[in-house]
């Protein structure tokens, strides 16, 4: 037989548990990236060896542009920093950067970086 | 406190274009392929054959075997104009009375245009065996130039050795070389020769005609004539396929294709 004592505890319980989700979830909410920096590459027609390649992108902080900061786009397969730009007042960058030498196919990784998230 | 995602970009080596690619005498001996007389039986024979783009200074080519069996080897590599290079292949046996060799070399015009720029085709019989009566021919070299002025004249050269593999007395035999133009889906015949040799004859056959289009795709070919087929048929023997490239105000220049044609 159920004891109201017992439907106490587990109402008491659920209610637990539904408060700690809730406070995780609104935890994690806050601990979402606020600023968000994208990045596309191209190439005029194939990207060739010595040829150039234009990266371009946009720093964004909840939604709009961050000016006046410094971006990095790193050659993530050799280390190498290709170039870097500063942020327009739209939060637009452009980076132009030759393209490595090589003698066959090769694929290479490129990322963005803010100063403050440059690998060392 | 920002990384952008990755963006992986694959970077393609850097080619230049033109010229015209042509098998070349740089095999070890002088030579610029290396084929067999008659067919091998169950061994094993390796054709070899060499090329150079000395039209350009830098250019972008394939060098390939093909053979009755498609491809047997095809390489691409840029080259400047004194970088030779070779490709080879094994073939073991092969069934029947005739097998088809081709040394092919070829020229990225551009980055999407390609051509053969200049093969052999070489057709080797059994020693024995009923299409050319045990008759076949070995070939020794081809004269053809590689560069020519516009609207003037030029020859085309071959040299052969008439050979005889069957077991019976050899006889004098007719063999037919014709020089033609050609185009895609036929070809027009520009000069020609008949000639009969007796087994151990070496003949050089001279024939000519106008070079009048840049690029231009010749052919100098040489037939077996069997008269005791149910009518006259042509068996053919070997072949230079080759283009011409316009070098106008200049008359351009001959090359010699040495062929070293051994017994398997």
């Amino acid at each position: 037989m159920v004891k109201a004592r017992d439907v106490l505890i587990g109402v008491g319980v659920a209610a637990g548990a539904g408060a700690l989700l809730y406070y995780l979830l609104t935890r994690a909410a806050a601990a979402a990236p606020v600023r968000v920096l994208t990045l596309t590459a191209s190439c005029d027609g194939d990207c060739i060896s010595g040829g150039t390649i234009t990266f371009s992108g946009r720093l964004t902080e909840r939604g709009a542009g961050v000016a006046g900061e410094r971006i990095y786009v790193r050659n993530e397969t050799t280390g190498e920093i290709v170039g870097s730009a500063t942020t327009d007042s739209e939060g637009y960058y452009e980076i132009t950067a030759t393209l490595p030498t090589v003698t066959e196919d090769t694929t290479y990784e490129f990322r963005a970086y803010t100063e403050d998230q440059l690998p060392s | 406190m920002s990384t952008s995602h990755a963006r992986a970009i694959t970077v393609k080596p850097k080619h230049y274009y033109g010229g015209s690619n042509f098998l070349y005498d740089c095999l070890s001996g002088g030579y610029a392929f290396k084929t067999y007389e008659y067919l091998w039986g169950s061994k094993t024979v390796t054709f070899e054959c060499c090329a150079l783009n000395w039209a350009a200074d830098k250019s972008y080519n394939a060098l390939a075997i093909y053979s009755d069996r498609g491809e047997e080897v095809y390489e691409e590599y840029d080259a400047d104009s004194e970088t030779t290079h070779t490709v080879s292949c094994t073939i073991g046996s092969v069934t029947g009375d005739s097998f088809l060799i081709e040394p092919c070399a070829g020229t990225y015009l551009s980055a999407n245009t390609f051509m053969w720029t200049c093969y052999i085709l070489h057709t080797i019989y059994k020693k024995e065996q009923d299409l050319t009566h045990g008759y076949y021919l070995i070939p020794i070299y081809f004269k053809v130039p590689y560069t020519w002025k516009l609207n003037t004249a030029f020859t085309a050269s071959v040299k052969v050795k008439a050979a005889y593999g069957g077991t019976g007395i050899p006889t004098q035999q007719d063999y037919y070389f014709q020089l033609a133009e050609l185009y895609d889906g036929g070809q027009k015949v520009l000069d020609w020769s008949l000639e009969s040799l007796f087994p151990g004859d070496e003949k050089t056959v001279s024939l000519g005609a106008t070079f009048d289009a840049d690029m231009k795709k010749y052919s100098l070919s040489v037939w077996y004539v069997d008269y005791e087929a149910n009518g006259t048929e042509y068996r053919h023997m070997c072949e230079i396929v080759w283009r011409i490239k316009d070098v106008s105000p200049n008359y351009g220049t001959y090359t010699f294709i040495d062929i070293k044609c051994e017994k398997p």
